[in-house]
């Protein structure tokens, strides 16, 4: 943790509160209709869910549960009755809401889930279901579709900027600073006991302490298993064994329980979307291409493969493993996309939010000072402005040829020439205005980079956005004719590398290219 | 929050030849009990529904962590307890109740606080059954795993079974398991013939010096033998029944796994000295875990694991705990059990934010370290960057105090810096 989170959270344990963590909101919300809340709960050991509640934001939830969490086949069935609603959802070509491509402009469909552990049960259905062939056929088509979703689903919430699988407790955590350690912050009853709590500090604090007894994860409270479910499995079995009429009565306890708990998570999540969505600040401008983004990456790595194998024109279509990719470049290529996307949330949300910007400039990505000398290097009638930047001496990672841009003028970028420290303390700074030395057209508030009025302005310089570059290199990557190609590219032979059947991939490879976008 | 009624509804149908399943709505199950029908949920008809009976395939039941022994038994199994002690050295009471072995729920629970750090039924039954599962037909689907990843050698041989009674073995108890695990060590180090397993399930082992009280008993899940030319080689093995998820696998879960490996390795690498056996039987540096498959009652071996810095942490933390123990007032084990709760109650401690994982009294210290101005209840990198200022004096600071000192004076800096 930074010193300047450390020094935010002792801020909020003075303010005796939550306090609003940067000056814009940078997690969309997406409407109804086009968010849907997931909890699961699951017996102990166990990976599959025991129960699950469904539900669009602000409705009540639908609820599946089965009796008995170890029996595969009940476990099966739940998950094929939950399948319609995920993938619907989803626009799933086997529903009729079709999408057409990368750039469908309708919005983002999200998916909320009470924390990170309910995001890790979407990897656990994967593996499941994504190749089971287990059981009636039918079931198992549509525990694969729901496998496959699963699975990306879970990709996706590991990649950076990502705006369609939303932790709640994450966001919560993204959006405020609480007075609390790393440790408890992952509850979201406690968060939310500390956000909802109208009082001085104790109560709050006694509000979130009490609120954190009450288990979130997708594991129940060991206590209400042993206390409230043992013996009702153990019975719902029994008569289940012997055919006895007491097995309905018995499922039903059981569900009631699960339901319960499931309820709380559900709400709980509920709660949390709706403090996001109500927070007084502004939704930050680059959202909106955080969503395009979103739609890309929804498009090539879900939806396309899931068309082309609804045509059922015979071709084989990739099918990912949950395990692994199993392919060098695959994996080189998905590195460079996820370092893309960081990039490009870093550039898109920082150039909108002043806490972000002083958050980069904390932490030495950027620098803030004020412009003592323009001149003009250029020849031939070429403007090469060069800025020297009075700033106060703090740890940079900046360095002689890096690039930044400018706050509020992302074109604008800058070369670094030289960094030295003044005996005044400060550090003066050599820039070269690199791009946008005019300024955009379309505006008339923006000096030309050499104008000599520009001394004596404050200038913030931020890391200038390097997503393209990196968005090359995840294509580029895929390219087979270079030397070295057969230690690079070759995929892993031999016994170490053969996966168990139930999680092997199918088709020909990674989709390639197009599916590095 | 008041919520929505769900909407009316709409049943999304496949309308594409790939996902053909039969839909029909459905407002009660016997599976499931009643469902809200307003659920856009499908069900299969109910004769399909019926032509797989829900008896026909029952997996069995499974749990995170493998070894379970009955409290006697478990009480005696110090390997739990050092781990206690090492989350949290720095507390007394930690120390007392890990060196003693008085469980912190007893104290707790003499405080009036319930204990929620107990674990699942559920979960011990499918530890249990895990095991039970690896260990079937001479270990055979163990073994078969443990060959592919190569762990031992294709075509391995022999197995014995160390397991108590309860778990599923022939062993009367944990002394007989020690006395037939020192027989089995002299076996391997001899060069006599005669039995020669190459996986043996639960061996235990007493640690040689008095670390703790009344005694360091270590019952290891397994260990594989490889009997080549040049010595014999065992490989410290232990069973976890979570899921194996490639790269997304818990990675605490996975550092406690090998912590645990590495304090087997440490035990058994002091007892073969003890024994006069350190020439001829060595212990890998590299162990291996088994998990389990996501979804399937599978193992999946994790083989290599590098273990050489954990057993240097068990070696250094054992010697620490012993003199941490020399210092403790004497508790005899028969000693009266209010007298023993009362001393760990009385012993000073230390909270630290990763309590919350493990110690039952957490609330207790935090509560405590709340009205003492702990700076360690909002995390360690707070409570680095405060160093010995109390958290109430921090926030005098920030409202303008004068600074006493040289420390608080940088503190201040440091706060006006980072903003």
């Amino acid at each position: 943790m930074g010193s300047d989170l450390v020094i935010r959270r002792l801020h909020s344990w003075h303010e005796r509160r939550p306090l609003p963590r940067y000056s814009t909101i940078h997690i969309p919300v997406a409407k109804s209709v086009d968010a849907l809340v997931v909890a699961f709960v699951r017996m102990a050991g166990e990976s599959a869910p025991w129960g699950v509640a469904v539900g669009r934001r602000g409705a009540k939830p639908d609820i599946l549960a089965v009796p008995e969490a170890r029996n595969r086949d009940l476990v099966a069935d739940m998950m094929a009755k939950l399948a319609p609603s995920l993938l619907a959802h989803f626009r799933h070509p086997a529903y009729p809401d079709v999408v057409t491509g990368p750039d469908d402009p309708r919005p983002v469909r999200q998916i909320w889930l009470p924390n990170e552990s309910h995001v890790d049960m979407l990897h656990a259905l994967a593996y499941a279901y994504t190749f089971t062939r287990w059981g009636d056929s039918g079931r198992a088509q549509v525990l694969n579709a729901l496998g496959r979703l699963c699975g990306w689903l879970f990709r996706e919430a590991q990649r950076p900027g990502q705006v369609a699988v939303i932790s709640a407790a994450s966001a919560l955590r993204y959006a405020y600073t609480f007075p609390a350690d790393d440790l408890r912050q992952a509850h979201l009853g406690f968060l939310l006991a500390w956000v909802e709590t109208r009082a001085n500090r104790d109560e709050r604090l006694a509000a979130a302490m009490q609120a954190e007894q009450h288990s979130m994860s997708i594991t129940l409270d060991p206590a209400i298993e042993r206390n409230e479910l043992e013996s009702r499995v153990e019975r719902w079995n029994d008569a289940n064994k012997s055919g006895s009429a007491a097995v309905a009565a018995e499922a039903a306890r059981i569900e009631q329980v699960l339901s319960r708990e499931l309820l709380h998570r559900y709400t709980l999540t509920q709660r949390a979307i709706e403090i996001i969505s109500n927070d007084s600040r502004p939704v930050n401008v680059g959202v909106q291409q955080l969503e395009k983004e979103a739609r890309r990456e929804y498009w090539f790595q879900y939806l396309s493969a899931e068309q082309r194998r609804d045509d059922n024109d015979g071709k084989p279509v990739f099918t990912p493993s949950p395990e692994t990719d199993r392919d060098a470049a695959a994996a080189a290529s998905r590195f460079y996309a996820h370092a893309a996307s960081e990039e490009h949330r870093l550039a898109v949300l920082v150039q909108h939010d002043d806490d972000m910007q002083n958050e980069i400039i904390a932490a030495g990505h950027g620098l803030r000072g004020e412009i003592i000398s323009v001149r003009d290097e250029g020849y031939a009638g070429k403007a090469m402005p060069v800025w020297v930047i009075r700033s106060p001496d703090r740890p940079l990672s900046v360095r002689p040829d890096s690039k930044l841009c400018v706050a509020g003028l992302p074109d604008r970028e800058l070369r670094i020439r030289s960094i030295a420290r003044e005996e005044s303390g400060m550090l003066s700074i050599q820039a070269e205005v690199m791009n946008l030395v005019r300024g955009p057209r379309a505006r008339t508030d923006v000096r030309h980079a050499a104008d000599p009025r520009l001394a004596g302005t404050i200038v913030t310089l931020l890391p200038s956005n390097t997503a393209g570059i990196l968005s090359r290199k995840s294509q580029k990557v895929w390219e087979r004719s270079i030397p070295g190609a057969w230690l690079t590219h070759a995929r892993p032979r031999g016994a170490r590398a053969k996966l168990p059947e139930e999680v092997v991939e199918h088709g020909e490879g990674p989709a390639g290219p197009e599916g590095a976008q | 929050m008041a919520l929505r009624p769900a909407p009316p509804v709409t049943l999304p149908s496949p309308c594409s030849s790939v996902l053909r399943y039969r839909p029909i709505p459905v407002r009660w199950c016997p599976y499931i009990g009643r469902l809200n029908h307003s659920t856009p949920i499908f069900a299969r008809a109910p004769d399909e529904a019926n032509a797989r009976s829900v008896s026909a395939f029952t997996r069995p039941v499974d749990s995170e962590h493998s070894t379970f022994l009955p409290s006697m038994d478990e009480k005696r199994d110090t390997r739990r307890r050092f781990e206690q002690w090492a989350r949290n050295p720095a507390c007394e009471a930690n120390t007392i109740s890990a060196v003693h072995g008085i469980p912190m729920a007893e104290v707790a629970h003499s405080e009036g606080v319930s204990s929620v750090m107990g674990q699942s039924p559920f979960a011990i039954a499918r530890g249990l059954t895990f095991e039970r599962s690896l260990f079937r037909n001479d270990a055979a689907e163990l073994r078969s795993a443990l060959e592919e990843n190569g762990v031992l050698p294709a075509g391995s041989h022999g197995f014995s079974d160390l397991r108590l009674r309860r778990n599923g073995g022939p062993i009367r108890d944990l002394d007989a398991a020690r006395e037939e695990t020192i027989e089995l060590l002299r076996m391997m180090g001899s060069e006599r013939g005669g039995l020669r397993p190459t996986i043996v399930a639960s061996p235990t082992v007493l640690i040689p010096s008095g670390v703790m009280l009344p005694e360091a008993l270590l019952v290891i899940d397994l260990i594989a033998v490889d009997y080549a030319a040049q010595g014999v080689k065992i490989t410290v093995g232990e069973i976890k029944t979570y899921p194996d998820r490639g790269g997304h696998t818990d990675s605490h879960e996975l550092a406690t796994a090998r912590a645990q490996s590495g304090v087997y390795v440490h035990a058994l690498r002091m007892v073969l000295r003890q024994l006069g056996l350190d020439d001829s039987v060595m212990v890998a540096d590299h162990g291996f875990l088994v998990l389990s498959r996501p979804g399937f009652n599978k193992p999946s071996v994790r083989a290599g694991e590098d273990l050489r810095y954990q057993a240097w942490r068990a070696q250094r933390g054992f010697v620490q705990l012993e003199a941490a123990a020399e210092r403790l007032p004497s508790l005899e084990n028969k000693a009266d059990p209010d007298r023993r709760i009362r001393a760990v109650h009385e012993a000073a401690t230390d909270y630290d934010s990763s309590c919350v994982s493990f110690c039952d009294r957490a609330q207790i210290c935090f509560r405590a370290a709340v009205e003492a101005g702990n700076p360690a209840i909002l995390g360690h990198d707070v409570a680095r960057f405060l160093g010995n200022i109390p958290l109430g004096r921090a926030m005098e600071l920030m409202e303008g105090a004068d600074c006493r000192d040289a420390a608080e004076e940088d503190l201040v800096r440091r706060l006006s810096e980072g903003t």
